[in-house]
């Protein structure tokens, strides 16, 4: 069976495009198209109704192809974020690593720690708006997929700076936490909802903090913690 | 005081809400790639802005719009130069390239990036991971790395064992692990097809900058 070959690819236009910028849009398609190779094709788009898009979608779709359009809010950044990267985990074998345990980390580990890039996913972000182009390659570099770049010059593979490590260190005390300061909550509280001992609730917190998924505000001399939306988003990915 | 660094393309609405909202602002770093009339209509818009409100700027021209690792050296090369300062960068205007290029730096240097949201124009943070350098790269493939790039950007195992002072059979598995994380490439070595010759990625420039240029 040929390994399955899926190409993401963000498309659409801005809000004052003219027909040049429509013409482009499917023009950078197209040539991701041609230039990256896929069985498969995710299209995130603001115009899911687009007539070319459809066109395009009809004619992979006589050749075996799969092709999902996602329909997203091509100015909403966290709305984007979310719903590319829910994309890219559902492609992605976390099943079969769940419940692989590192004796070392006493199995806390969602994830088993083992340096890979998926060379089965392929993103190209050169459609759509700037910020669905952003939210994806962020996105890209948070699951440790490659990312390209398409357009009349060709492909330009984007440098992947790969933060995967990072993520497979998350684990589920850190989801605990995340989970707990859904509202905004004090440390006391918190600690005690996230049933860890100080030292590591200290450890976990500190490197939720630095990675923005939770934020802190002094209210009345009280500091209270809150996940973030992107927090709170990947909570639910990595306890699922 | 914080120094902000901002891309531009078309619009200088892009720009402004990050001058306007951050206080202390000393000094504005604006990168656009084109002789563009329409770039620099937005561009002279900006510098107007900073003129009204006594805000020095300074201009960095990027070449080639397209050239995603030339722009972030020179967006490396600017960050150096402003390293004992707050800074704060705008990635919403130019190509998608060269906002490409910006958050890698960002990454790379742990700087806070924003964008302005085209239909609010109000300034958002981007979530990026706040992370360690060594989540990017270990000291140990930093020494490697630094390794192939005096040599001219590739070697062979065997030599880069002995400059590293260890077996061969130790080096490999590091360097598979580099290759995955698509620091290096692994190829047969057309001279001699016993051998595999090894080449530093093209952004791997971008990784050790602020070492060299400490």
């Amino acid at each position: 069976m040929n390994e399955p070959k899926i190409l993401i690819s963000t498309f659409g236009r801005g809000e004052k495009a003219s027909q040049i910028d429509d013409d482009r849009a499917i023009l950078k398609l197209r040539i991701a198209r041609r230039e990256l190779p896929y069985n498969r094709l995710i299209v995130l788009t603001n115009v899911p109704n687009d007539a070319k898009l459809k066109e395009i979608k009809e004619i992979d779709e006589k050749a075996g192809i799969k092709v999902d359009i996602i329909t997203v809010d091509a100015y909403d950044f966290i709305e984007c974020f979310k719903k590319v990267d829910e994309t890219l985990a559902s492609l992605l074998p976390i099943d079969s690593k769940k419940g692989k345990k590192n004796p070392k980390r006493k199995g806390k580990e969602i994830y088993e720690k083992s340096p890979r890039i998926y060379s089965h996913i392929s993103v190209n972000i050169s459609g759509g708006t700037k910020l669905l182009a952003t939210a994806t390659l962020i996105a890209c570099f948070n699951r440790g997929i490659k990312a390209y770049h398409c357009d009349s010059n060709g492909k330009k593979e984007i440098p992947l700076i790969n933060l995967y490590e990072f993520m497979e260190n998350i684990n589920r005390n850190d989801c605990k936490i995340l989970q707990a300061a859904k509202n905004a909550i004090g440390y006391e509280e918190l600690k005690k909802a996230s049933k860890l001992s100080q030292s590591t609730f200290d450890k976990e917190l500190r490197k939720l903090i630095n990675c923005k998924w939770i934020k802190y505000e002094k209210t009345n001399d009280m500091i209270k913690y809150k996940t973030t939306e992107i927090g709170l988003h990947y909570a639910l990915q990595f306890s699922k | 005081m914080v120094v902000i660094f901002g891309t531009i393309g078309y619009e200088p609405k892009s720009i402004i809400p990050t001058l306007t909202g951050h206080a202390n602002v000393e000094k504005l770093i604006l990168f656009y790639t084109s002789k563009n009339e329409e770039v620099m209509k937005a561009v002279n818009e900006v510098h107007n802005y900073c003129k009204k409100m006594n805000l020095p700027y300074e201009d960095i021209r990027l070449e080639d719009p397209y050239d995603l690792i030339a722009t972030a050296l020179r967006m490396k090369k600017a960050l150096q130069q402003h390293k004992d300062k707050d800074i704060i960068f705008n990635v919403t205007g130019s190509t998608k390239v060269i906002s490409a290029a910006a958050i890698i730096v960002c990454i790379i240097d742990n700087i806070p990036a924003v964008y302005v949201n085209e239909r609010t124009s109000k300034e958002e943070p981007l979530p990026l991971l706040n992370v360690k350098s060594k989540n990017i790269v270990t000291k140990k493939q930093l020494e490697i790395l630094k390794i192939i790039m005096k040599n001219g950007g590739s070697i062979r195992p065997v030599e880069l064992s002995k400059k590293l002072g260890i077996k061969p059979a130790s080096i490999s598995l590091q360097l598979r692990n580099m290759a995955r994380r698509g620091l290096i490439t692994i190829e047969r070595d057309p001279d001699n097809m016993r051998s595999n010759i090894v080449r530093n990625a093209e952004h791997v420039p971008l990784l050790l900058y602020s070492e060299e240029n400490e």
